[in-house]
């Protein structure tokens, strides 16, 4: 008891700093002394390191750092760290056998120029991004996750050590900057500020774009200065230093920022998405005036026709009087899903798609008498479409609007008769259906006709109706048939000539840059009369001595970028050495990898810290300089185990008196299974990352359609079930809770299986005696050589398999797998 | 229901566990009168806290999330009439925070009257609650804390202090007393708003385990894989347990796995409800669209609670009406709709306690993480301004208990003319809890974590056991 009233004091004090209520000018104290907000000490002193910091705090406290780790372990963590793959059997024992004393430097270089550590390492900071597989598909556009092309560029960054301010630049603003290379680094790298979230259930346009602006300023305040700048859209921050004033000046910035083609309530199904095609200025260009030439003809071809149409009165229709049944507006239907009804000057409403998925639309014609009919439709489409004609449930016609009529204006609609089919007396249904992503053509009228009026299926013109321009191309003949068709024929080869390119998220500056006034209480409709002129923070401006004028016709997204990355900027390089230490060590110097505020945790070792930071700031923001300093210290190449389990304190590890054992993220457990059949083929280090290779890697299983058959849904549910949160928000800290649910599905879930069994089948073709097969699974799994007492225990659970259990020697092998994959060890650094 | 491990030798803690309390807290219990209620163990041994006869042995939180209204349901004040539309006078005290400024006073829309042999005032907001059971609930009106936003005050309530991660009070009574089920979590989570709430310092066998829906055909439910896909896998089970201690010797992820296998077993009978009668789920409003959901979640929560689960939680946490329980405006629909679906659910737990003679040893606790305000606020920040909703309000808030150890039809407590402050006598959340864990037998300054160089309490170093409302 004496402990706790020791700290009685202390923590009566965190307990009211932390409590919410504490006035403004006792928070400006708080400002002016907060840590984080202090200048970098970048003073050095000449001994100073790594272990030279722990090792003050470990003796200050009475503490003694472990013993080295033995090499079986340091290569297990060194590879699970850099490139989130164990070491290969091979790889294990040329370490093992290598006495030389740059055996572990070697080690180090190997593994940080492996092409493998961006998978790794770009993760991480993919977290960060809010990056999630497979949720930024743009339908109708293309059927691809359009921010895969921002991972790779990410793996690519960490694998090239792109100097940190480069990747804050070209993330923040890329799209302003010179192309550098075949790659499109800097057209890519803002996809950054368009992959956040859907916001379904936004409907007012207005409303939505300050939402996507909060959310840009959210995840980039947390990213780069572990601060949440958004808390300032409604009231001055309640704890750091940040007034709505600056909110605004940094939201102006994203308000003349566009990620979206336009705004609509249909937000949701991701159209609005900007997109932009990655090629050269030159093939954009080239393809530009090719599709200008396409218009062009377009036009000229609506020219012809028109006149036609003018000169052409007295041209008789092809159908008379079709003996009309059951006539019915598009509108009128029974059923639909995910279409909606539009005014088209000149014929009243039409029904048209929201493109989201299946599309169809359903009609019910009672008729009096069973018979033969065909139904007519009224449509207009700017492309081909595969319309399904389903008549009570039957399919008749999979593509019965084919023919396209080049516009949807009223001038573009056009009759079409279907083929004939049977309907039964009283109420029968018609259904028009298109599959996911294809696009729906415009419906105006139904009707259905008779087949008596012996009509073959087919485009046609309607007496009654005044004709389109569509339908004239059916009426055209000699010279203007002949015009037409030349015109035709010039716009197919253009089109056959548009090379096409991969598609990424576009984001660019505004035409018009502009400023936005403070929105009182962060409401959409109520503003101060004064806007706050776009720039850059003014937290720190006693530090930085740099004015960051943002020009009138830019949204000033370099400038918010190089104030970032300025070196008197206090958090920035802070941030970054604590990320890479957590990243390390699973816990940050300061604990809170997302809040460096008032209301974060303190650091550990602050010097240390600040040490890192400067490091960082004077070798060119080098993230592999810092790795070398960190990897090469006693302090990571400690064992987990502590010195002597006596020794009371640093249960945790967090003063660094061992290496703070943790469970591995899921990517690695997941690969680590995958690996062991050999489905990672190592790919030599200095070399680009060949990403056909890696397909199977978790980094891309989701949308690499690579997962072993059947087993995609198993993968998809067990990311969460091992803390991925696929939420689409930023995560600062993966959840390594251990749960009874996880222990479940290592002993019921068919895909840990599946890899024991493929294992099991490797281990019994390539070796024959048992000694050989257990090297083999221990070594391949745990990443270390099996000891007698090991080799006892699975020598003993394979014969309780293959006696006790009458299991046949697969299986046996295969539950002793499934066993090695479900223990600690396993998934777990040491 | 077999329990399919009685082969292999026990464990150190389950020998503890079921000595002290697996065999039946009677026994544990009767040794405990004869020793005059003398601690049985003081070490830091998980599952060895229990320091006197417990008055309670399991816990049924039903948490109302988003704020309900003390002002509409139990702690009526005829101010709010008297001052409808008009200030809050000078005498009460402007609130140290609030996110907007504040409006004017609004009355209760519900309509109140006396029930029960107490002649309880409350609101006809639970009607069903209200006409059956109002003689049997205990309640606080004095709860307060200082946290005014959902995140820390719902952090303050599971684990007395707002920023930081701590452990929650299933946590620690899950450490402090261990598993009365040795086939189940000693801590479930019904419906969680927060999944893995994380068990801070203490060791993550202490979590709560999350059930997503309660009900076994549900797709959605979390626990999957719950049956073997092969036999013996109390050796494979053991196999593993020798890989684990094979370079680390650490018993959590021991226990992980042997639970698991243990749940596997008795888990699915639980969640299948086709052996209770259809007037039972009738009764507890399955079958009806808005009492569905909940009725379900709290017959679940009694099939697990008789089955010896200590420490459940039951988050209310839809968005069917309105924000939660968080009616920052159309208070009178949002509270309403909220209330229909949880009301009669309620009632039927109750009411089934009792007929089991559950209520005995059982507690059953309902609230919210804060209360709402007397008045109106200025603006909320995004839809701009309401004169039909409260603000929260932390500083005086009501919550009911019913069961094991509490007196029955019994009010303690107050707040202000308005309802807006605690005035006499006065709870505190480390009160609260101090008092929670008492009913549960243990001595909430005894509770300890060593941890980080210094011992930890759920109390902190605050709580006094509310003596008043234990029967």
């Amino acid at each position: 008891m004496t402990s706790l009233s020791q700290n009685i004091f202390l923590r009566t004090l965190a307990l009211s700093c932390a409590g919410l209520a504490f006035s403004v000018q006792s928070a400006e104290d708080q400002w002016e002394k907060h840590w984080s907000f202090q200048k970098l000490n970048r003073e050095r002193i000449a001994e100073q390191s790594i272990d030279s910091y722990i090792h003050t705090k470990l003796r200050d406290k009475g503490l003694e750092p472990a013993e080295k780790a033995d090499k079986a372990t340091l290569i297990r963590r060194i590879s699970l760290d850099l490139i989130g793959l164990p070491p290969t059997r091979r790889e294990l024992n040329a370490f093992l056998k290598d006495d030389s004393p740059d055996a572990y430097p070697k080690l180090v270089e190997r593994l940080l120029s492996s092409p493998h550590y961006g998978e790794r390492w770009g993760r991480h900071w993919l977290d960060i991004a809010r990056y999630v597989q497979g949720t930024i598909k743009v339908p109708g556009v293309d059927k691809i996750d359009l921010a895969e092309s921002y991972r790779d560029y990410v793996v690519r960054a960490f694998n090239e050590d792109k100097p940190f301010d480069r990747f804050v630049l070209e993330q923040l603003a890329g799209d302003l900057l010179p192309v550098s290379g075949g790659n499109f680094d800097e057209k890519v790298a803002p996809t950054f500020l368009a992959i956040g979230p859907w916001f379904d259930e936004c409907t007012d346009p207005n409303k939505l774009r300050l939402d996507i602006i909060d959310e840009q300023i959210s995840t980039l305040t947390k990213a780069f200065l572990a601060m949440d700048f958004a808390c300032a859209r409604c009231h001055d921050h309640k704890f750091d230093p940040i007034p709505t004033r600056d909110y605004y000046a940094m939201a102006g910035i994203f308000r003349s920022t566009e990620i979206t083609s336009k705004f609509s309530e249909f937000w949701r199904d991701g159209r609005p998405r900007a997109v932009q095609e990655l090629a050269t200025a030159d093939e954009i260009d080239k393809k530009d005036s090719i599709n200008r030439e396409i218009d062009t003809l377009l036009d000229k071809r609506f020219q012809i026709l028109s006149d036609f149409k003018s000169s052409s009165k007295n041209i008789t229709a092809k159908i008379t009087s079709p003996g009309i049944a059951s006539p019915r507006e598009a509108e009128d239907f029974d059923g639909q899903k995910d279409l909606k009804s539009i005014p088209v000057e000149g014929i009243g409403n039409a029904l048209t798609t929201r493109r989201a998925l299946d599309q169809w639309v359903r009609y019910r014609f009672p008729v009096d008498k069973a018979g033969s009919y065909q139904l007519m439709v009224r449509y207009a489409s700017k492309e081909p479409a595969s319309v399904k004609l389903e008549i009570n449930g039957e399919t008749l016609e999979k593509r019965i609007l084919e023919v396209p009529t080049f516009g949807e204006s009223s001038e573009h609609f056009i009759w079409r008769v279907s083929e004939p089919f049977e309907f039964k007396k009283g109420s029968n249904h018609i259904r028009l259906k298109v599959d996911r992503h294809e696009p729906f053509p415009l419906l105006d009228k139904l009707q259905i006709i008779d087949t008596g009026l012996g009509l073959e299926p087919g485009n046609y013109l309607y007496a009654d109706s005044p004709r389109t321009v569509a339908e004239m191309q059916f009426l055209a003949g000699g010279k203007t048939e002949e015009e037409v068709n030349v015109i035709n024929r010039k716009i197919a080869e253009l089109k056959a000539s548009l090379s096409t390119y991969p598609v990424a998220l576009a984001v660019t500056d505004q035409k018009q840059p502009m400023n936005l006034p403070v929105h009182v209480g962060g409401n959409t409709y109520q503003t101060k009369d004064e806007d706050v002129p776009r720039g850059v923070p003014g937290f720190a401006v006693n530090l930085i001595d740099e004015e960051f004028e943002v020009p009138a016709e830019e949204s000033g997204r370099i400038e918010l970028a190089k104030w970032l990355t300025h070196p008197a900027n206090p958090l920035t390089a802070r941030v970054l050495a604590n990320r890479i230490w957590h990243w390390h060590f699973g816990q940050g110097l300061v604990r809170t990898t997302d809040d460096f505020g008032i209301q974060g945790a303190d650091p550990t070792h602050p010097e240390l810290l600040d040490f890192l930071a400067a490091e960082l700031i004077e070798n060119g923001w080098s993230i592999k300089h810092l790795h070398r300093l960190i990897l090469l210290s006693e302090t990571y190449q400690q064992s987990s185990t502590r010195k002597s389990t006596t020794q009371a304190g640093d249960e945790d590890g967090a003063l660094l008196s061992h290496f703070p054992r943790r469970r591995l993220e899921v990517e690695a457990i997941y690969d680590s299974m995958l690996t062991s059949i050999g489905k990672v083929p190592r790919q030599a280090s200095s070399q680009e990352l060949d990403t056909s290779k890696s397909k199977d890697r978790a980094l891309y299983i989701l949308t690499s359609s690579r997962s072993p058959m059947g087993f995609g849904l198993e993968i998809r549910k067990m990311f969460p079930l091992f803390g991925f949160d696929p939420s689409g928000r930023p995560i600062h800290h993966r959840d390594r809770s251990s749960t009874p649910n996880q222990a479940l599905w290592w002993l019921n879930n068919p895909l840990p299986k599946y890899y024991a069994d493929k294992l099991a089948e490797k281990i019994l073709a390539d070796e024959k005696e048992i000694d050989g097969r257990i090297d083999y699974l221990v070594e391949t799994v745990l990443g270390r050589p099996a000891d007698e007492a090991m080799r006892a225990k699975i020598a003993a659970y394979v014969k309780h398999g293959t006696s006790s259990q009458k299991l046949s020697e697969k299986e046996a092998w295969s539950r002793t797998a499934l066993g090695l994959f479900s223990s600690e060890p396993f998934s777990h650094l040491e | 229901m077999s329990i399919p491990h009685q082969s292999r030798p026990l464990t150190r803690r389950e020998m503890l566990t079921r000595s002290a309390l697996g065999l039946g807290s009677i026994a544990a219990a009767d040794l405990l009168s004869q020793s005059g209620g003398k601690a049985l163990s003081a070490d830091m041994t998980p599952g060895s806290f229990l320091n006197h006869v417990p008055r309670a042995k399991r816990i049924i939180y039903i948490f109302l999330e988003g704020g309900l209204s003390q002002l509409d349901s139990y702690d009526h004040k005829p101010a709010l009439e008297k001052y409808a539309g008009k200030s809050l006078p000078d005498s009460i005290r402007p609130p140290e925070f609030t996110f907007a400024p504040q409006g004017t006073v609004i009355p209760s829309p519900f309509d109140w009257k006396h029930w029960g042999n107490s002649g309880t005032f409350a609101s006809d907001l639970f009607p069903e609650v209200n006409e059956r059971f109002i003689d049997d609930l205990c309640f606080i009106h004095s709860l307060n804390h200082k946290s005014n936003d959902h995140v820390t005050a719902k952090r303050v309530l599971h684990t007395g202090v707002p920023i930081e991660i701590r452990p929650t009070l299933g946590s620690w009574l899950l450490y402090g007393l261990g598993s009365e089920n040795e086939n189940l979590p000693g801590y479930l989570d019904i419906t969680p708003t927060d999944p893995n709430r994380p068990t801070a310092f203490l060791p993550s066998e202490f979590g709560g385990t999350a059930v997503d829906r309660p009900d076994k055909k549900n797709p959605n439910l979390i626990w999957e894989n719950l049956e073997a896909q092969f036999g013996d896998q109390e050796r494979h089970i053991d196999f593993i347990q020798s890989l684990n201690d094979h370079y680390h010797p650490v018993e959590k992820e021991i226990s992980r796995m042997e639970l698991a296998f243990r749940m596997q077993a008795e888990a699915p009978d639980l969640m299948d409800f086709s052996n209770e009668s259809t007037a039972t789920q009738k009764m507890y409003g399955i079958g009806d669209s808005h009492t569905d959901e909940f009725g379900r979640a709290l017959l679940l929560a009694r099939r697990f609670s008789e089955a010896g689960v200590r420490y459940i939680t039951v988050n209310h946490a839809t968005t069917r009406y309105g924000n939660l329980w968080d009616q920052h405006s159309e208070l009178e629909k949002g509270h309403r709709g909220n209330a229909n679906a949880v009301d009669k659910p309620i009632a039927a737990l109750l009411h089934d306690l009792k007929l089991r003679g559950l209520l005995d040893d059982t507690l059953v606790i309902c609230g919210s993480e804060f209360g709402r305000t007397p008045t109106f606020e200025f603006f909320d920040g995004i839809t701009g301004r309401h004169q039909n909703g409260r603000d929260h309000n932390p500083h005086g808030f009501t919550v009911w208990l019913a069961g094991a150890g509490v007196k029955p039809g019994f009010h303690f407590g107050e707040t202000d003319d308005f309802g807006y402050y605690a005035t006499k006598d006065k709870v505190d959340i480390h009160d609260f809890h101090a008092t929670l864990l008492h009913l549960m037998g243990v001595d909430h300054e005894d509770l300890t974590y060593f941890h980080g160089g210094r011992d930890f309490r759920l109390t902190d170093v605050f709580g006094n056991v509310v003596k008043e409302i234990l029967s």
